[in-house]
């Protein structure tokens, strides 16, 4: 199927989200108790991080990954021969074995097992930016008539790097206290044409390069599974110090009106941390109308974040049609960028 | 594309050998590195099976393009990772196209290679670092359209990076057998070796770049059997 670089202009909107956690419910107080930490931390208190999900025996990041796509294309009402652009967005890729896939692309094998043919397939890796960067490419295709339907998909299988952090002793390693911060999820979004303008906006993506060592996620060396090292507070300094410029740039630079935007979404490494940054917000741009803040129980689940807020949110019927939202998303290197959208139709009635 | 570099590289070394290739590049597209504004890397294996930051990000702040805090109106860069196998290249380029046209900058990076990810790791193939400043407009070959087949995929033929317990290290496996389709060229069609990876594919085919006056299709096929097809224009 030929693609012409230089496409016509199409507008495009979001059909559908979804976000899928898997059953198992982990308290953090079992694996992060002050009797588990350096100097007896709080770390319930430290982060507001409850609990989080774990995948059970026989699931990975593909078959969360497949359990949102289905999902999603459920609520789009389209069949699997609809869509004819894939994008994978995981940073993790790990099976329950725990390991990693590299080849052919995620997103082929996702597509495969969905029974959608003929689409074009690959993945995209920009961390926990990975997936609005996804959504980034995915609306430019369809704009420029290229794709008609696309899904944005991610599977994040990370609770492992749980386990390595544990099995490291952290007083040592102060680095992997922030891997205890992280759930298994999945997310997906589709996208489609639309005759209306302005139903998706995104900011000017930037890259803070000189921040790219503050988070590194990789094969531990010597021990099966992976591990992460994070400069926590110097990675939520490096964001705060940037977060009001970055916002009041993006605001102005998709058009918006600060103070119309019903629903914000922030990553959220944690519920704290998000606390802090709508401080920061609201001093540079006034009072956010709707800020969801409701990782509490399924922490941080990298690239799918945003899917898993705006999930629990529409389950709590807090999400009306038509209604704006912004998704506001960082990641390691440090990537941000925002999306703006009109809510699809129907989300009311969404199982 | 404005300018290209490519070289073939030993095991490791893929960040250094790009870092040295875009300076060359960028140099002698007559730009300056502020003025890249996207960089995009194509490619499949990453020193110790990293899965975080983007690749692309180490390029950035190794050149120190736009390293700076966020201004009202200061400049910026974006960069992130695509993969397809062997296909990376054409994904990357694709990308480059879809994003760039709205970006406050003219200029992206493509950066293409491979590193052999850790010791244990047995090691075929050859790899190469390309680098090229892809442009709005400007003198060079022209990618017109990007083409893929998913038809004569196979989706067990994967790769899958794994623990070795014996060495107690991290190795990969390609699963399953495949009979290599072998490299071919005609007067305006190039299609590299089934086995090479992402870098030595657009190195060879850049080998020919300089060769043809009018349009030239480049198909790679990645071991799984997908493929996808540039079609330049010079």
């Amino acid at each position: 199927m030929p693609i012409d670089m230089l496409g016509g202009a199409n507008h495009t909107q979001l059909l559908s989200f979804a976000g899928f956690l898997p059953e198992t419910k982990v308290e953090t107080t079992s694996f992060a108790s002050p009797s588990d930490l350096p100097r007896s931390l709080d770390f319930v208190r430290l982060t507001g991080i409850l609990a989080h999900r774990e995948v059970s025996n026989g699931q990975g990041s593909f078959e969360l990954a497949v359990g949102a796509a289905k999902k999603a294309l459920s609520r789009a009402d389209l069949d699997a021969k609809d869509i004819d652009l894939v994008i994978n967005c995981s940073v993790s890729k790990m099976d329950g074995k725990l390991r990693q896939h590299l080849s052919p692309s995620f997103a082929t094998l996702i597509a495969n097992e969905l029974q959608i043919s003929g689409a074009q397939t690959f993945d995209v890796s920009n961390a926990c930016a990975g997936m609005l960067t996804g959504l980034m490419i995915a609306e430019s295709r369809i704009k420029s008539g290229q794709s008609k339907y696309a899904l944005v998909v991610s599977g994040e299988h990370i609770t492992p790097i749980i386990d390595e952090a544990k099995r490291r002793n952290l007083y040592l390693h102060p680095r992997a206290m922030a891997s205890l911060t992280v759930g298994d999820g999945a997310a997906a979004y589709i996208l489609g044409q639309s005759e209306e303008a302005g139903r998706i906006i995104f900011s000017e993506p930037i890259t803070m390069a000189q921040f790219n060592h503050y988070c590194i996620g990789q094969a531990c060396k010597s021990h099966l599974g992976v591990q992460m090292r994070t400069r926590a507070k110097d990675m939520q300094t490096a964001v705060f110090d940037n977060l009001g410029n970055f916002l009041k740039r993006s605001i102005d630079y998709m058009g918006l009106k600060w103070d119309k935007i019903d629903h914000t979404f922030s990553h959220p490494t944690t519920p704290k941390a998000v606390k802090k940054g709508k401080k920061i917000a609201e001093e540079m741009m006034g009072e956010i109308n709707f800020l969801h803040n409701n990782s509490q129980e399924t922490a941080n689940t990298a690239s799918t974040t945003h899917g898993i807020q705006i999930e629990i949110s529409q389950n709590s019927g807090h999400l009306k049609s038509e209604e704006t939202a912004l998704l506001i998303s960082y990641g390691s290197g440090i990537g941000i960028l925002a999306m703006h959208f009109k809510i699809p139709k129907g989300v009311e009635n969404w199982s | 594309m404005l300018s290209w570099e490519s070289k073939k590289i030993g095991y490791t070394g893929l960040l250094k050998s790009t870092l040295k290739l875009a300076k060359k590049a960028i140099s002698n597209a007559g730009i300056k590195p502020d003025e890249i504004g996207l960089i995009v890397h194509g490619g499949v294996f990453r020193e110790h099976f990293r899965t975080e930051p983007a690749f692309a990000t180490h390029i950035q702040g190794d050149l120190g393009i736009h390293c700076h805090g966020i201004g009202i109106d200061s400049r910026s860069c974006f960069s992130f990772d695509v993969t397809d196998g062997s296909c990376s290249p054409h994904i990357a380029i694709q990308s480059i196209a879809d994003l760039l046209p709205a970006l406050p900058s003219d200029y992206a990076l493509l950066c293409i290679g491979d590193d052999r990810p850790t010791k244990h790791c047995d090691w075929e193939y050859e790899s190469y670092c390309v680098v090229a400043v892809i442009g709005l407009s400007g003198e060079g070959p022209r990618c017109e359209s990007i083409s893929y087949d998913n038809s004569n995929l196979t989706t067990n033929l994967t790769t899958i990076a794994y623990f070795d317990k014996s060495v107690k290290g991290n190795n990969f496996d390609n699963a399953g057998t495949v009979e290599f389709l072998e490299q071919q060229y005609s007067k305006n069609f190039f299609q590299g070796h089934q086995n090479w990876l992402s870098g030595k594919h657009m190195h060879e085919f850049l080998q020919l770049v300089n060769k043809h006056d009018d349009t030239l299709e480049h198909c790679i096929i990645d071991r799984s059997g997908k493929s996808t097809t540039a079609k330049w224009v010079f």
